[in-house]
């Protein structure tokens, strides 16, 4: 018995002196971080954040070092990336907003926001820019936060802050080839058509033009002397610029002659009518390094060149403009969306986080680049890429203020996109949505109509002359008129609300 | 001594330990093997499940190519003639590519589907990447087949033409084409390997094995030679691969439409972890309870049994009649008293058989002096003269007294059964022995005042008689005046009894009085000479230290002799 009481005592001193301790190292560690947190939130949290794709080995592994490494410092929070691959993404997505996983951010085209704004998915932003994202409203113009505002309300942040004037309004163009056969640049629609008479002389291998589902727009440039932008993706209805009135296009003399330089191209062999309805086709060319030019859209010369250059190590691209003097229309400056569900943790640091992105050129590049000199470089302004695994999307992110091209990428691309804004101007459309629910069954039915009537001659491989009339008929018998005059009274209202706004803001 | 506590605790103990590990080893050895065949079995489910799903595949896009196959516009499209019209070509080519687009879209499977017309040139296809399509088809139709490009992609295709293709020369209308890129199956198995399976491949003997992007290839090149699909069809038991790194337990199993067997390889270590864990704590557990028994074992040696013998071995020694053994080192608890209650009893049997021989030794030493000091002459002599001269003055009385006193005097001392006497006894003695001497000299008086209580107490025999010896023939040899004796006896109230035998002769001088009572405390016991110390001797070893012989001086200016001893609590009243 006399032997165990030391040992007791021994042990109880030595519990007392572990308590001490510890007790000590926690009130040490408060102090040090109450000493460093000036601007860091507290407390430490995780953030949660969906990505689209596939995880590269380096981002994975920038994730966990350097860059939680930061963020811990400046934001005192982790970074969490959930990748869903592209092809089960919407569904995905949709699943996990639906059943209320706590995420905190995620990304997805500014199309989806007010079906997400509906379905209660995601919360609203205004509150929460206003507080924490401050270099967000500062790199980010201001319009294009008006994409996201639904019911007076901001749904969602318009990542991409780059230049959208005249998106697939342009053309692009293997320039290459273009120099090729003695040219230097495409200006107007004979040019296209030198350009695939010429190569088609030289190398018969080529196809011409193969994207008709769009483009149409890019042809009015030159063939219409008023400046009209489309008002839906189905090429149906278009807005006068100049007056701001709405246009019954397909009715109008502008659709006859885009019908005809189809047609024509058609003819020559520029639209390749066995192709044509092949869907696969046209990426397909493009990819195979056939394609002389296809529709534009802004940033496609840069964006693509490098699976071009896959095919033809030569190949260089640009992007032009018929009539290049006249202004180009903004219509959608951005279709990356940020959202924040309903159900995060941690809106304030998702929010943080978005702005910390924008806060600098160096956390810019650092997210989308990762470390310069480990896996990029800066030579001569550009970003030479060390390694090809991906990191943050730079499309996601592109702002015009921290805008480094890549190396592989000319400058004459560059300055392009540079200056694509230069005679740019709002379009009267900014901000309209249609909503074909009053109309719906009429709507449907015309768009079947359409499929199957306009589309041939959309493409030429159908006489405008002969088919147009037959075509028409059909259309209104499927209620187009009732389309129309929906349209023309939804339009109408849009207008007052903006003058009424417009005016508010000149009393001012 | 066999069979002592100790060896039937050890075996109370095995008896108890040896069919609880028996028991416990046999529902061990159950558990065991249940669990071997469950795990193998999940196994084989899980492999099956996959090689379904990677069949079901294949299936669907066997169902797909022979829709399209059978369908009017894809069979239009080969006879251009037929669709004079660009409007209704371009409807069927569109119908086609739709209708191919949706088939490959559906079910998440990233495979191709094509149609092909060798006649016209025209690929109609669901994917538009570069290399969607092989440079040059089969040569004839047939099922999925492995093919490799000049590249180095690898893939399985199968074709289907009508009219049907049997040779290379054999030009078709149409070819409807379905094809899956190696890359999709690597990537199906590196998702199988996510979702459970070890290291999933295809193997097909005679062709490189198709591997997930994490494969340990040199590993599955190593089990490779030992792979063999005979007799792999329907339930067998999965394969054992010993290689270089460890043993592998291999499940196969047929992808029926490919022919290609779906392998993945579980390395014994891992898959054998949760028995191996099992058993580990099978042999733990018995091993503790082993170590546990020894221990408790060990205790029960260190504070039983050997305190145990030692205790055996004291009494032996006891049993010997060797009193002096005693217990040294005595252990903890129960046994220390027992050790300490066996010491105190042999030093009391030593200290009382001690006493009883010394008390004996005593007693016949006491008789031998008092008979040889009565059978002194002068006093027999002295005393038959005083009996003659009586009966010569015809005093008969006193002659008849004296005879009587002396018969009285040689029959109480000359008897030696006994060693103990009452105080009575005694006393009667010392009144016949001065009545002796009395008569002889007629120079002294003597008086006895004894307290009642102790008149039966039983002390030595002549313990008392040698002090008036004492007195008679020293004090009184001079006499210049007339003696007195006096013999007083008490009891006091602590349960000291005194018996003072008093003179009043010349006493002695204090120093020598000091020397003679040191005289008689400290003589060795084996060295008596003198009545008195005797009488000490025994008076202590009767009634203990306290007791004995103590001399002083008397109030009459003689010598005080007293007997004192603790009466004893047992003591017969």
């Amino acid at each position: 018995m006399k032997r165990k009481k030391p040992i007791f005592a021994l042990g109880l001193l030595i519990a007392f002196a572990v308590l001490i301790s510890a007790c000590k190292g926690a009130t040490g560690d408060d102090a040090s971080a109450d000493g460093d947190s000036a601007n860091v939130p507290q407390p430490y949290v995780t953030l949660r954040m969906i990505m689209p794709g596939d995880e590269s080995a380096r981002m994975r592994e920038f994730v966990d070092n350097e860059l939680n490494e930061r963020l811990k410092k400046e934001l005192n929070m982790k970074l969490e990336l959930t990748y869903i691959p592209w092809s089960d993404y919407q569904s995905k997505i949709e699943l996990a907003l639906a059943t209320g996983e706590n995420y905190d951010l995620f990304w997805y085209g500014t199309p989806f926001v007010s079906d997400y704004k509906a379905k209660n998915y995601i919360q609203p932003l205004d509150t929460l820019l206003r507080q924490y994202g401050k270099d967000l409203t500062a790199r980010i113009p201001e319009d294009n936060f008006k994409l996201d505002e639904i019911d007076g309300k901001l749904w969602a942040i318009p990542s991409q802050a780059f230049t959208s004037a005249g998106k697939f309004t342009s053309v692009m163009v293997r320039q290459d080839l273009l120099e090729s056969v003695g040219m230097k640049s495409i200006q107007s629609i004979s040019d296209l058509e030198a350009f695939y008479s010429r190569m088609h002389a030289a190398d018969p291998s080529y196809y011409g033009y193969l994207e008709t589902d769009r483009g149409q727009d890019a042809l009015w440039r030159e063939l219409s002397d008023q400046p009209l932008t489309f008002l839906d993706e189905n090429q149906i209805f278009a807005v006068n610029e100049n007056t701001g009135g709405l246009v019954d296009y397909l009715e109008s003399d502008l659709y006859r002659k885009v019908a005809q330089v189809r047609e024509r191209w058609v003819g020559m062999g520029l639209i390749d009518k066995q192709l044509a309805g092949n869907l696969a086709a046209n990426i397909d060319q493009e990819d195979a390094g056939k394609l002389l030019f296809r529709v534009g859209a802004v940033s496609r010369a840069m964006e693509n060149l490098q699976t071009v250059q896959n095919a033809d190590p030569d190949a260089k691209l640009r992007e032009y403009y018929l009539a290049p003097d006249k202004p180009k229309y903004i219509v959608a400056p951005s279709n990356e969306a940020y959202m924040i569900p309903k159900n995060a943790s941690h809106p304030e640091r998702a929010m943080r986080f978005m702005n910390w992105i924008l806060q600098s050129k160096e956390h810019y590049n650092f997210i989308i680049y990762g470390v310069e000199g480990k896996d990029y470089r800066i030579e001569n302004g550009k970003i030479k890429l060390l390694t090809n695994d991906q990191f943050m999307y730079e499309w996601m992110w592109r702002n015009k203020n921290y805008f480094m091209p890549t190396t592989n990428v000319d400058d004459s691309v560059v300055r392009d996109m540079m200056h694509n804004d230069d005679n740019a101007k709002v379009s009267r459309l900014f901000g309209f949505h249609f909503n074909p629910e009053p109309v719906k069954n009429e709507y449907a039915k015309v768009l079947a109509v359409y499929n199957e009537k306009f589309v041939p001659i959309n493409i030429g491989i159908v006489s405008y002359d002969k088919q147009f009339g037959q075509a028409m008929d059909a259309l209104k018998k499927a209620g187009y008129g009732q389309v129309w005059d929906e349209l023309q009274r939804q339009y109408a209202a849009f207008r007052a609300g903006q003058s009424l706004s417009a005016d508010r803001e000149e009393s001012k | 001594m066999k069979s002592s506590i100790f060896t039937n605790m050890v075996i109370a103990l095995l008896l108890l330990l040896t069919p609880i590990i028996t028991l416990y080893a046999y529902s061990n050895h159950t558990s065991s093997r249940v669990l071997t065949k469950e795990i193998v079995k999940a196994k084989r489910t899980q492999v099956e499940t996959f090689v379904g799903q990677l069949s079901q595949m294949f299936a669907q896009f066997d169902s797909y190519q022979k829709m399209l196959y059978e369908s009017t516009e894809v069979r239009n499209l080969a006879y251009p003639d037929l669709l004079g019209d660009d409007l209704l070509h371009f409807r069927t080519l569109k119908t086609v590519s739709e209708e191919i687009n949706r088939l490959a879209g559906y079910g998440g499977w990233k495979g191709i589907i094509a149609v092909v017309y060798p006649k016209t040139g025209m690929v109609i296809k669901s994917n538009s990447s570069l290399g969607a399509m092989p440079d040059s088809l089969p040569d004839k139709d047939e099922f999925w087949s492995y093919r490799a490009n000049p590249k180095g992609d690898a893939y399985f295709i199968e074709t289907i033409s009508n009219p049907a293709k049997n040779a290379k020369e054999e030009e078709a209308d149409l070819t409807v084409v379905a094809k899956v890129d190696e890359g999709e199956i690597k990537s199906d198995l590196s998702e199988m390997k996510s979702n459970g399976l070890e290291d999933p491949f295809l193997y097909k003997p005679g062709y490189s094995p198709i591997y997930n992007y994490t494969a340990n290839q040199a590993l599955i090149r190593e089990m490779l030679p030992e792979l063999n699909p005979d007799g792999a069809e329907g339930s067998f038991e999965p394969l054992l691969i010993r290689t270089g790194d460890g043993a592998y337990q291999v499940h196969m199993e047929m992808v029926k439409p490919l022919g290609w067997y779906l392998v993945d390889y579980v390395p014994i270590g891992t898959i054998m972890a949760p028995i191996k864990r099992n058993q580990m704590t099978f042999y733990a557990i018995s091993g503790m309870m082993l170590f546990m028994a020894c221990i408790l074992g060990f205790i029960l040696y260190r504070s039983i049994r050997i305190p145990f013998r030692k205790l055996m071995q004291g009494m032996n020694f006891i049993e010997k009649g060797i009193y002096t053994s005693r217990m040294k080192n005595p252990p903890k608890g129960e046994f220390r008293y027992l050790y300490d209650r066996f010491n105190s009893m042999a030093s009391r049997i030593e200290e009382l058989i001690e006493d009883v021989l010394k008390e004996q030794i005593r007693t016949k030493e006491a008789n031998v002096k008092q008979l040889q000091s009565q059978i002194n002459p002068h006093f027999l002599y002295n005393t038959l003269a005083y009996i003659k001269s009586m009966v010569e003055l015809e005093e008969k009385e006193a002659a008849v007294s004296m005879t009587m006193n002396l018969s009285k005097y040689y029959r109480y001392t000359t008897k030696l059964s006994n060693s103990l006497a009452t105080l009575q006894e005694e006393l009667e003695l010392i009144v016949n022995y001065l009545d002796i001497h009395n008569r002889l000299t007629d120079d002294f008086e003597y008086e006895i005042d004894i307290d009642p209580a102790i008149l039966d107490m039983r002390i030595p025999r002549l313990s008392l008689q040698p002090l008036v010896e004492n007195v008679i023939v020293h004090a009184f040899r001079k006499p210049v005046r007339y003696g007195a004796v006096r013999i007083r006896g008490s009891l006091e109230e602590s349960g000291i009894a005194r018996l003072s035998v008093e003179d009043n002769g010349p006493g002695m001088a204090p120093a020598q009085l000091e020397a003679l009572q040191a005289k008689i405390r400290n003589a060795p016991s084996d060295q008596i000479d003198s009545g008195l110390q005797n009488v000490h001797q025994r008076l202590m070893l009767l009634f203990g230290k306290g007791s004995g012989l103590s001399l002083g001086l008397s109030e009459w200016g003689g010598l005080c002799a007293e007997l004192i001893w603790q009466v004893q609590d047992n003591e017969p009243q």
